[in-house]
């Protein structure tokens, strides 16, 4: 895990379309990546329904294969508003600037823990140990923090399993609230 | 190449009409040339028609295939939505040749992926495209004509239609091609028609120049000569041709020979017959000449009867005085007187005949009436003698143009032929009327007789010289009237029967018949 704030879910409207409010949305497409996507779909959708949107009634939701599908979407005026996550929105920035000028982020999620590195049982734990440990010093060195740039990502923190607790019951309320997934 | 048959076909019309005929060498290379160049300009032609189809039909196909791909492959980035992934696979089509663009066009017409990305999310709003939309599943072709082309091909899925890949390319290429394969077939025509050209004309000099030989031979002989051989043979026909000219030519030179032969006998023979016709014509002459006499003689014999009696009576007369002592000095003289009156008047009469008969010196113009009593002056005593009444009636007295004496003869010979006529048939009284009129500027002298007429098989051959039914006739008379009246005056004459006997006229034009 690392950079947990930016682990958030961001959801992009045109900025001529005038919506203001998350029940703007009623009665419209929303695109989104695919439907199993935490950030960029589960985290909006939960978000919506935390301000007055029901997604499964409410909206039209269009799972659209890609992070940069789903910006695309709403671009095109083919949805109403887009669900992604802050990388690939400032991965589209640099690429599509033009593009990107049209849109604007209409809200932006909580933060939840970022994705994590699990290794196999079957591995031994010097090994999973060992590369933790160089995962997590990345960052400490000119050589690791090229490496990290590229994800991108500020650098690796060590998690434990129950650090992910909270992803579980995020899941257990989004399915029982929002969609069901489980 | 409607303009191009129009010219051609001017050319030639010019070419083979203008000028009369035109030599052998000049035909065989214009015709040749032509031809030649005709079937080699329709094989570039049909070349250039065969490639340009190809080249066509081989560009729709591969744009049709191009459109097919970019349905197939585009199909499942619409199921999922993802617009940029189907841009992506429309974007891979960027670098085909020629592509003016290709896109993925959705059922409501907006644009979901486009060569140029810009144009993504736009609508679509012309006719042709709208029309698209509504159409069935297949191949759609938008635009298709030599500069450009646009198809459509569905992209399908579930047996729906639920895009449309569309796709566009320019055809410069194919008509840069077409226009260089023109140049090339035209260039090659040209080029085509000179080498015919060239090659006609060694060939038409060779086979001309045997023709030549020979048509200069023909001429040759043509213009007399008989001392020259065609001597052509470059090739087997015109060997022979030159035989059968030489062969002609000997025939030619025997034929006129014999013909020559022929000719010459027939001079001699044609100057026998000659002289033959003037021996005949000359007895003719003779006959005419004793005939004409014995007429003579026969009329001066009716004319003196009468003054020979009285004569006769005067010299019994004077003997009977003398034996009575009657004779006186006076009566003598008086005898004497009376004597030499009748002698005169007998010499008068033989004088007449004289110049009857005396040919004409020239020919002038004379009264038709004055030398028709000329004529009847000489045989009015044989008339008489024979009771024959002559009745001449005259309407009008026109002069004609010709010799007097002639003219009086040919009535004369007609005359007599009524009075044999009348004697002949015991006709009492025989009557001879003539009639003198004017008609059309024609004197007309009708002669009719009450002779009983002439039967119609002699009719028609009465004029006709040595045709006689007489048992003493010369058959000259009637002959020498018609040549007379025909030929010497210019004038016409025909017999008919009339009444109970036989009616001659003649007809002649007036004044100066020259």
């Amino acid at each position: 895990m690392g950079d947990d704030h930016k682990f958030t879910g961001v959801i992009l409207v045109r900025r001529d379309s005038g919506i203001k409010k998350v029940t703007d949305l009623k009665g419209k497409k929303i695109s989104y990546p695919a439907p199993t996507a935490l950030a960029a779909t589960m985290m909006p959708q939960y978000y919506f329904y935390t301000h007055g949107l029901n997604v499964m009634k409410d909206a039209e939701n269009i799972y659209v294969g890609s992070q940069e599908s789903s910006i695309m979407n709403v671009y095109l005026g083919f949805t109403s508003a887009a669900a992604t996550w802050p990388l690939p929105w400032e991965a589209f920035q640099k690429e599509h600037p033009d593009k990107a000028k049209d849109l604007m982020v209409a809200w932006e999620t909580e933060p939840l823990i970022n994705n994590g590195v699990v290794v196999r049982n079957d591995i031994s734990p010097e090994l999973a140990e060992a590369v933790a440990k160089h995962m997590s010093e990345l960052h400490l060195s000119e050589e690791g923090r090229i490496i990290l740039s590229r994800m991108p990502l500020s650098g690796f923190e060590r998690a434990k399993n129950k650090d992910y607790k909270i992803i579980e019951n995020f899941l257990k309320e989004f399915s029982a609230k929002v969609r069901p997934v489980l | 190449v409607k303009d191009i048959v129009n010219i051609l076909s001017k050319i030639y019309s010019r070419a083979v009409s203008s000028k009369g005929p035109s030599t052998l060498r000049v035909q065989i290379v214009f015709n040749f040339t032509l031809v030649f160049s005709i079937l080699i300009f329709i094989a570039a032609a049909t070349v250039f028609f065969v490639q340009k189809e190809y080249l066509y039909r081989s560009n729709s196909e591969e744009i049709t295939a191009l459109a097919r791909s970019l349905a197939v492959s585009s199909r499942s980035w619409i199921m999922a939505n993802d617009v940029t992934g189907l841009q992506e696979v429309v974007t891979a089509f960027k670098d085909f040749p020629e592509i003016e663009y290709a896109m993925i066009i959705s059922g409501d017409g907006r644009v979901l992926g486009h060569l140029n990305e810009k144009n993504q999310g736009l609508f679509l709003s012309d006719p042709l495209s709208l029309s698209l939309l509504n159409s069935s599943v297949g191949l759609h072709v938008l635009t298709d004509n030599s500069e450009f082309l646009d198809l459509a091909w569905p992209v399908v899925y579930d047996s729906r239609v639920i895009a449309w890949s569309r796709v566009a390319v320019r055809r410069t290429r194919i008509y840069q091609n077409l226009m260089m394969l023109a140049t090339g077939s035209i260039l090659f025509v040209i080029l085509s028609g000179l080498i015919s050209f060239i090659v006609s004309r060694l060939i038409a000099d060779r086979l001309s120049k045997d023709v030549t030989s020979l048509s200069d031979a023909a001429g040759l002989i043509t213009e007399g000569r008989r001392d020259i051989r065609a001597s052509a043979g470059v090739s087997m026909e015109m060997k022979k041709l030159s035989e059968s000219l030489n062969t002609m030519l000997d025939d030619l030179i025997s034929s006129e020979s014999e013909l020559r032969s022929l000719n010459e006998a027939l001079e001699v023979k044609v100057a026998l017959e000659v002289d033959s016709n003037r021996q005949k014509d000359m007895l003719l002459i003779q006959q005419s000449r004793l005939a004409a006499m014995g007429e003579m003689i026969h009329n001066i014999a009716h004319q003196w009867r009468q003054p020979l009696n009285s004569v006769s009576l005067i010299v019994q007369n004077l003997q009977d005085e003398f034996q009575n002592n009657e004779c006186t000095i006076e009566s003598i003289d008086a005898t004497v007187t009376k004597i030499m009156s009748l002698l005169l008047n007998m010499s008068r009469t033989i004088e007449d005949f004289r110049s009857f008969f005396r040919p004409d010196k020239q020919k002038e113009p004379f009264s038709v009436s004055a030398a028709i009593d000329s004529a009847l002056t000489l045989i009015d005593a044989s008339l008489h003698s024979y009771g024959i009444i002559i009745e001449k009636n005259i309407q009008s007295n026109p002069e004609v143009f010709g010799f007097s004496n002639q003219f009086s003869q040919a009535i004369l010979n007609i005359i007599s032929n009524s009075k044999e006529a009348i004697v002949h048939e015991h006709i009492s009284p025989g009557i001879i009327k003539i009639d003198i009129s004017s008609e059309d500027y024609q004197a007309v002298i009708k002669i009719t007789d009450n002779g009983g007429g002439i039967k119609p098989e002699v009719l028609s051959r009465m004029f006709e010289p040595y045709f006689t039914t007489k048992s003493a006739g010369s058959g000259i008379g009637l002959y020498m009237t018609k040549m007379i009246v025909e030929r010497n005056m210019s004038g016409n004459i025909t017999a008919q029967n009339y009444e109970t006997g036989t009616r001659i006229i003649i007809r002649l034009p007036y004044g100066n018949s020259d």
